[in-house]
């Protein structure tokens, strides 16, 4: 790795990152209410566009699709499809909600729907779970820089970390998605212009020969993004599953929404959210697929794990290698940045604003988010030194969200109850548990049970839910329409 | 190999995107008309 590109890289981050951000802070003064968590709720829709793309396009689109594609073939973009998906529920569904109900946090929500201990359980697990994930960001940054220089793993997340705490420190929700905005032009002219230098430098025959690679040895699949009915049962479906029902109700991807300008705002943004994100995949399976036929690479000890970011180092003129690392830089730190907000978001508000300190100026919040957010990612990135293995990392947490999920639709279109509610939460999140830690998948006969939480918290979710909330009786939903002339009252 | 899996995914995109909006406008059509 040529140093001085390195250098330049780091430099650009921190011109990008520290310059909008003190420019926007001096700006935009903290003093309106929610300048620093979202944005004065003003965000124009370009930004809140990129952001919400963003916020979903991390570690484990960049390594994880590399890895997917290397042992499954062209079916790992539906782990991009499945945050699609996700985004068309988002800018059409979730985000409108939130953003038209005015609430600054998803627990803060479950008060409204369910009552206090409701908020209470939701906002410590979910605290959690932003946690474990930011901890798999801290490990990505990481990787991404072991991987292009000879640092070792723990210092690339320490620079890393530190990037990734100056990306959101400065101005908050304002500066995280400008600063994704300048990120999103130069992250896709890095992919398109190593895609194409990767075609240049492929074998005879560019792309069309490693089409002929995969067919000639009897391995059509793997050009295929439907890949075969197994893997689009086991593989494609399960992930929109996971991916739906657990992110979009999740904080870091409600924030940006909760702070748009206007609830069309967010349905505009569809059109160019969720390309932007889908696409990310795209160019990432086909670079995988193209190191994966060349034999060099395809023979590297661990080249699921290493052979693509070997072949991009190995191939890329080191100006752009030095952009690729930008741009996998970029993706990872927006994600980390936005993490790190919503933690400190949901302890400020829904801790210590709605237990200790009710009337607490919007000066006190902004200092008690930015004191959270130094602690939380620092914590983060020593943790993420003891490398947990990520996908299997990203699914496990995932299934946690799951029953708030159930919760949150239940309340808003058919009853809240708050005790069905904490009932819903405990038995899902005991299944889980039970599923995770003791032999119960093989009782089920399931000898692979880690792909699986997802669907035992789904299943556990609907079926107390659905029982409690026959049984007992609550109030209306939040968005249930009186008849004309008809009352509203408990259901 | 390159365009195919690129063009499939594009669509595939814009026909997810587009779905999602017309169960939108249904539901958005079904919930402002007037209830009987």
């Amino acid at each position: 790795m040529n140093y001085s590109l390195l250098i330049g890289v780091i430099a650009y981050e921190i011109i990008v990152i520290v310059g909008l951000g003190l420019w926007l802070q001096r700006r935009h003064k903290a003093g309106g209410d929610d300048e620093f968590a979202l944005a004065g709720r003003d965000l124009p829709m370009p930004v809140v566009a990129v952001t919400l793309a963003l916020t979903v396009l991390g570690t484990a689109h960049i390594l994880g699709v590399f890895e997917m594609t290397w042992m499954m073939g062209a079916v790992a973009v539906w782990f991009s499809i499945a945050h699609v998906v996700l985004l068309t529920f988002v800018c059409l569904g979730s985000g409108v909600w939130v953003r038209k109900l005015g609430v600054t946090t998803v627990p803060q929500l479950l008060d409204k729907l369910c009552g206090l201990e409701t908020r209470l359980l939701v906002s410590s697990v979910m605290a959690g779970v932003l946690f474990g994930i930011l901890t798999v960001e801290a490990q990505g940054i990481g990787i991404i820089f072991a991987t292009l220089t000879d640092w070792d793993i723990q210092t690339g997340a320490i620079v890393g970390g530190i990037l990734g705490i100056l990306y959101v420190i400065f101005a908050g929700m304002r500066e995280i998605g400008w600063v994704n905005l300048v990120n999103a032009v130069v992250m896709y002219a890095g992919l398109i212009l190593a895609t194409i230098f990767v075609a240049i430098s492929l074998p005879e025959g560019g792309f069309a020969a490693v089409g002929e690679h995969y067919r000639s040895s009897g391995q059509n699949a793997h050009l295929s993004i439907w890949g075969t009915p197994e893997l689009m049962v086991n593989f494609a479906i399960v992930n929109v599953v996971a991916v739906v029902f657990s992110q979009s109700i999740n904080q870091m991807l409600l924030q940006p929404a909760m702070s748009a300008k206007q609830e069309s705002t967010i349905r505009k943004a569809l059109w160019i959210a969720a390309p932007i994100n889908g696409m990310f995949g795209v160019f990432a399976v086909i670079l995988a697929l193209a190191a994966r036929a060349q034999p060099e690479y395809a023979a590297l000890e661990g080249a699921q794990k290493i052979g693509v970011t070997t072949m991009l180092v190995e191939t890329l003129p080191p100006w752009l290698g030095a952009i690729l690392l930008a741009t996998f830089l970029a993706a990872i730190l927006s994600t980390f940045a936005i993490i790190a907000l919503s933690i400190a978001t949901i302890f400020a508000k829904d801790i210590f604003q709605a237990l200790y300190a009710p009337n607490a100026t919007e000066r006190t919040m902004t200092f008690v988010i930015r004191s959270v957010i130094i602690i939380v990612a620092s914590i983060a990135i020593a943790v993420a030194s003891l490398l947990p293995p990520i996908l299997a990392a990203m699914i496990w947490l995932f299934a946690w969200l799951v029953p708030v999920f159930f919760i949150f639709m239940s309340g808003l279109f058919w009853k809240r109850q708050q005790s069905v509610a904490i009932l819903t939460l405990l038995s899902a999140w005991v299944a889980n548990a039970l599923w995770s830690f003791t032999d119960l998948p093989s009782v089920f006969g399931i000898a692979m049970p880690g792909n699986l939480n997802a669907y035992v918290t789904a299943l556990v979710s609907v079926v107390v839910l659905v029982v409690g909330n026959a049984i007992v009786s609550g109030e209306r939903a939040l968005f249930w329409r009186a008849p004309v002339g008809g009352q509203k009252g408990r259901a | 190999m390159f365009w195919t899996i690129f063009l499939q995914s594009f669509g595939l995109i814009l026909v997810i995107i587009i779905i999602g909006k017309a169960i939108d406008s249904a539901l958005r059509a079904l919930a402002t008309k007037d209830p009987e």
